[in-house]
């Protein structure tokens, strides 16, 4: 089943395709570039650590093995999948997130044959206690870089003060105890039960021609049985677990993280979503008299910036960055969101907030990675592209001051704080 | 091909154009090239942020925001980078076609004039900058010198150049020291502006609609055209010899130890580099690379070993984490891979991937304002501009034994290891 999607405001549209197999297909079409890009993941990311499996048993697993999984299916029996691409120049990846494992490739010829690679690699695991052993040295260097990261190590710290049991608190690469415990079996379990095509999405966006495409995913895609296995993520409280932690690191300059939690039952929709892109700029972004003054009072520098992380079972908002005294920029935002609160915005701080959000999501239009991405990640949370920017052109001061009461509160705030040692 | 317009408008300003129409925005961009120098290094790294702060009519950091905000989020950017012996100073203007605003506003005109504004019109008290405005530069600057130590990759690769180009130009950092900053006031800084206007090298970048490309030529051509100006001209020293490898151990606290090689090559800007960067790319450029293959998948070391080639500069850096029991095998890993080139074990696969890998990258170029505008600056210090088309030409012409006297041609000037605990 083939349905066409178009935007007005772009003057665009994009197909999306319910293939027989059960994948859903994304293809949107950008004739007039010289590349082109595809991702096909998997909604399997570093919170599906317990689940039930296909026959309905409750299954744990390590923390860290949807990432373990990312790096071990590029290797097949035959050989590494980066082999593949490099023989037509071809740039592949994948990326592990908190929801979804994605893997994805650039190319600027021979789009089908490397879609081919990409939907042949992914379909076809191959672990063996060899080749999984191998990648613990890897895979711990990659987790201790991160170690000595300061600002993921805020980021986390942030979670674990936010979060009461959400897996959301476990490092996403998991550590380098925990994946010495990956086995085999337990790549193949945790395979088996996500790598389902229900449970999968592929996003093509370039210059593609639509039957070859077609063609293609008829003769990659395995017939399998309707997914059965069902994701289990703990009950997560509204509250959170604590408002303050900090962590002495070898740093020579402290960094902050807010964060506000917001609860959640199930995913946010464009409108939210749209409202609360508007919301933050208004309560953050440069023009904001929050930035003026932290700026002017040398609490903030050129590495501020905010940011809504959101998926079906968590959201929340993060601001921070570098700052000579973390707790006074706290104290200052916190007062200042009180205030916000108590006086509601001005129409004329909206009407701008409004402008620069939409002329940067249209801008957003310009990357056929940013376009794939995002039609992806919007896939997975039951959303759409082109609803998100009508549902934007259409916002009021009302839906901001009402998503405000929804998303922030200093109930539901906590400060995460690098010191020098 | 994309087509390049290359137009000088007085001694030292080019105006360089690309007209095209796939992207939803325009970019605007102008760098001036002055000369790195200890003592005014930190100036010049302020100035692009001063002007971007605010100007005669918009004076001060919130209204230039909001007025940017109204034409629908035009982002407003600043950089100093280095480009060898010199200091490229740029300031980009990247904004909605005026055919997606929502109720058909005409920003186009509106940013090329704020652009020129920005350079031309700062705010001024008598002969000097805004002292407020400084003051918080100068927070923002120093914040970032103190912050260079928080991540320890990019702080590793920065003291291994300051040590290897100890004693040269290269050496400098962009930033300046602390104390140069601290004593940076707003007389230096109008005199680095009016030295910027007069003796830098203006190049400037106009890529989207026909129109927007004919305003800031037309803005920029009357502002310069009764200025008389004495260009610099911008050189970079290439040294060679190396009379004894220098090594240098810093310990901290981390749990990885970062290992940085430096090399020389006699190969520099606006020499042949293609053979030396076809060579950096198969030792250490992508998935197929002898580092890639050889040192992370067969021996599991590290999670990234990369090298990259600094082209006007002519130097080669290798860099990778590992545990700090592993740091000495590291080493002598990356030099046997490079000695093995050198001996002629290169094979037509890893040429072939690597000549791919970077020709793809470079078609790709086309397909971002932001791609294209650092493709067309990277060449200023090359013989003739290229056009990605062009340079793919002089790639694929490469042959194995230019690539094998190319490698014949590096020697390893400096190791730097940030020692972990």
């Amino acid at each position: 089943m083939t349905e066409k999607l178009t935007s007005s405001i772009l003057n665009e549209s994009y197909i999306k395709i319910e293939h027989k197999s059960g994948l859903k297909v994304y293809v949107y079409p950008k004739p007039e570039y010289t590349s082109s890009y595809a991702v096909f993941g998997a909604k399997f990311g570093s919170v599906n650590t317990t689940f039930y499996d296909e026959e309905g048993t409750l299954t744990v697993v390590p923390d860290g093995i949807a990432h373990y999984l990312e790096h071990k299916l590029f290797e097949s029996e035959e050989g590494d999948a980066f082999a593949k691409f490099a023989a037509t120049g071809a740039s592949a990846n994948a990326y592990t997130s908190f929801d979804k494992t994605m893997y994805l490739f650039s190319c600027t010829d021979n789009f089908i044959t490397n879609l081919t690679s990409l939907l042949e690699f992914v379909q076809s695991p191959y672990f063996t206690d060899e080749t999984v052993a191998k990648e613990q040295g890897i895979i711990a260097q990659e987790i201790k870089m991160y170690d000595d990261s300061p600002d993921w190590r805020v980021m986390f710290n942030l979670f674990n003060a936010l979060y009461i049991n959400h897996p959301l608190k476990v490092d996403l690469a998991g550590t380098v105890e925990s994946i010495s415990k990956i086995t085999p079996r337990e790549l193949y379990s945790c395979y088996n039960n996500f790598y389902n095509l229900d449970n999968m999405v592929l996003v093509a966006v370039g210059n593609i021609d639509i039957e070859e495409l077609n063609a293609c995913l008829d003769r990659c895609l395995k017939p399998q049985k309707p997914m059965t296995a069902k994701a289990c993520i703990p009950q997560e409280p509204d509250g959170i677990l604590k408002s303050y932690t900090e962590q002495s690191f070898d740093v020579s300059l402290p960094i902050f993280q807010l964060g506000f939690k917001e609860p959640v039952k199930n995913a946010l929709s464009e409108k939210q979503l749209a409202a609360s892109d508007v919301l933050m700029y208004m309560l953050f972004g440069e023009s904001s008299p929050l930035y003026k003054e932290l700026e002017e009072n040398k609490l903030i520098n050129n590495s501020f910036g905010f940011e809504h992380m959101e998926s079906d079972t968590y959201s929340c908002v993060l601001l921070g960055g570098e700052s000579r005294d973390p707790q006074k920029a706290a104290e200052i935002i916190r007062a200042y969101i009180k205030n916000c609160f108590k006086e509601g915005f001005k129409k004329e701080e909206f009407d701008l907030a409004l402008r620069s959000v939409y002329g940067n999501a249209v801008a957003s239009f310009n990357s056929v990675e940013g376009i794939a991405s995002i039609i992806g990640a919007m896939h997975f949370c039951g959303r759409e592209i082109y609803k998100y920017i009508d549902e934007l052109s259409k916002l009021t001061l009302d839906d901001i001051n009402e998503r405000m009461k929804e998303q922030i509160s200093l109930e539901r705030c906590a400060l995460s704080v690098i010191k020098p040692k | 091909m994309l087509p390049i317009i290359r137009e000088k408008i007085t001694d030292g300003v080019f105006i360089n154009s690309i007209n095209i129409n796939r992207f939803k925005t325009n970019r605007l961009s102008v760098t001036m090239l002055v000369p790195l120098k200890s003592d005014t290094a930190a100036y010049f790294t302020l100035l692009p942020a001063m002007l971007t702060r605010s100007c005669e009519f918009l004076p001060d950091f919130s209204s230039l925001s909001r007025y940017l905000d109204m034409q629908y989020g035009a982002d407003l950017y600043s950089q100093t980078k280095k480009m060898g012996d010199n200091l490229a100073l740029t300031i980009s203007l990247s904004f909605l076609k005026d055919k997606y605003t929502m109720g058909g506003e005409q920003i186009s005109k509106k940013l090329s004039e704020l652009l020129c504004k920005l350079i031309f019109e700062p705010l001024l008290e008598g002969e000097a900058f805004s002292k407020t405005d400084l003051e918080i530069e100068k927070a923002h600057l120093l914040d970032s010198i103190s912050a260079e130590y928080n991540e320890k990759r990019s702080y590793s690769i920065k003291r291994m150049i300051e040590n290897m180009c100890r004693n040269e130009v290269f050496g400098i950092s962009h930033y300046g020291s602390y104390e140069s900053v601290e004593k940076t006031t707003p007389k230096d800084m109008f005199n680095a502006w009016q030295y910027a206007l007069k003796s830098a090298r203006f190049e400037i970048m106009s890529i989207g609609d026909e129109e927007a490309v004919e305003m800031i030529i037309n803005a920029f051509s009357s502002r310069f055209k009764n200025m008389v100006r004495t260009p610099i001209i911008c050189d970079t020293e290439l040294l060679y010899d190396v009379t004894n490898v220098k090594e240098i151990v810093e310990e901290s606290n981390v749990s990885q130890s970062k290992l940085v090689m430096g090399f020389r090559t006699p190969f520099g800007e606006p020499e042949n580099t293609y053979p030396i960067r076809l060579a950096t790319d198969i030792l250490g450029g992508n998935t197929t690379s002898k580092f890639f293959v050889n040192i992370r998948e067969k021996q599991s070391l590290c999670y990234y070993c990369t090298a990259r080639f600094y082209k006007v500069k002519g130097i080669l850096v290798v860099d990778s984490g590992v545990e700090t029991c592993n740091v000495e095998r590291t080493k002598n890993e990356v030099i046997k891979n490079i000695e093995l080139m050198k001996s002629g074990d290169i094979s037509d696969y890893e040429i072939n991937s690597a000549k791919l890998s970077i020709s793809n990258h470079f078609k790709t170029v086309g397909d971002s304002t932001l791609g294209l505008e650092a493709w067309f600056l990277n060449q200023l210090m090359c013989k003739q501009m290229l056009s990605p088309e062009e340079a793919c030409e002089r790639i694929n012409n490469v042959t194995k034994d230019e690539i094998i006297n190319a490698v014949n041609n590096i020697q390893l000037d400096t190791v730097f290891v940030l020692k972990g605990n």
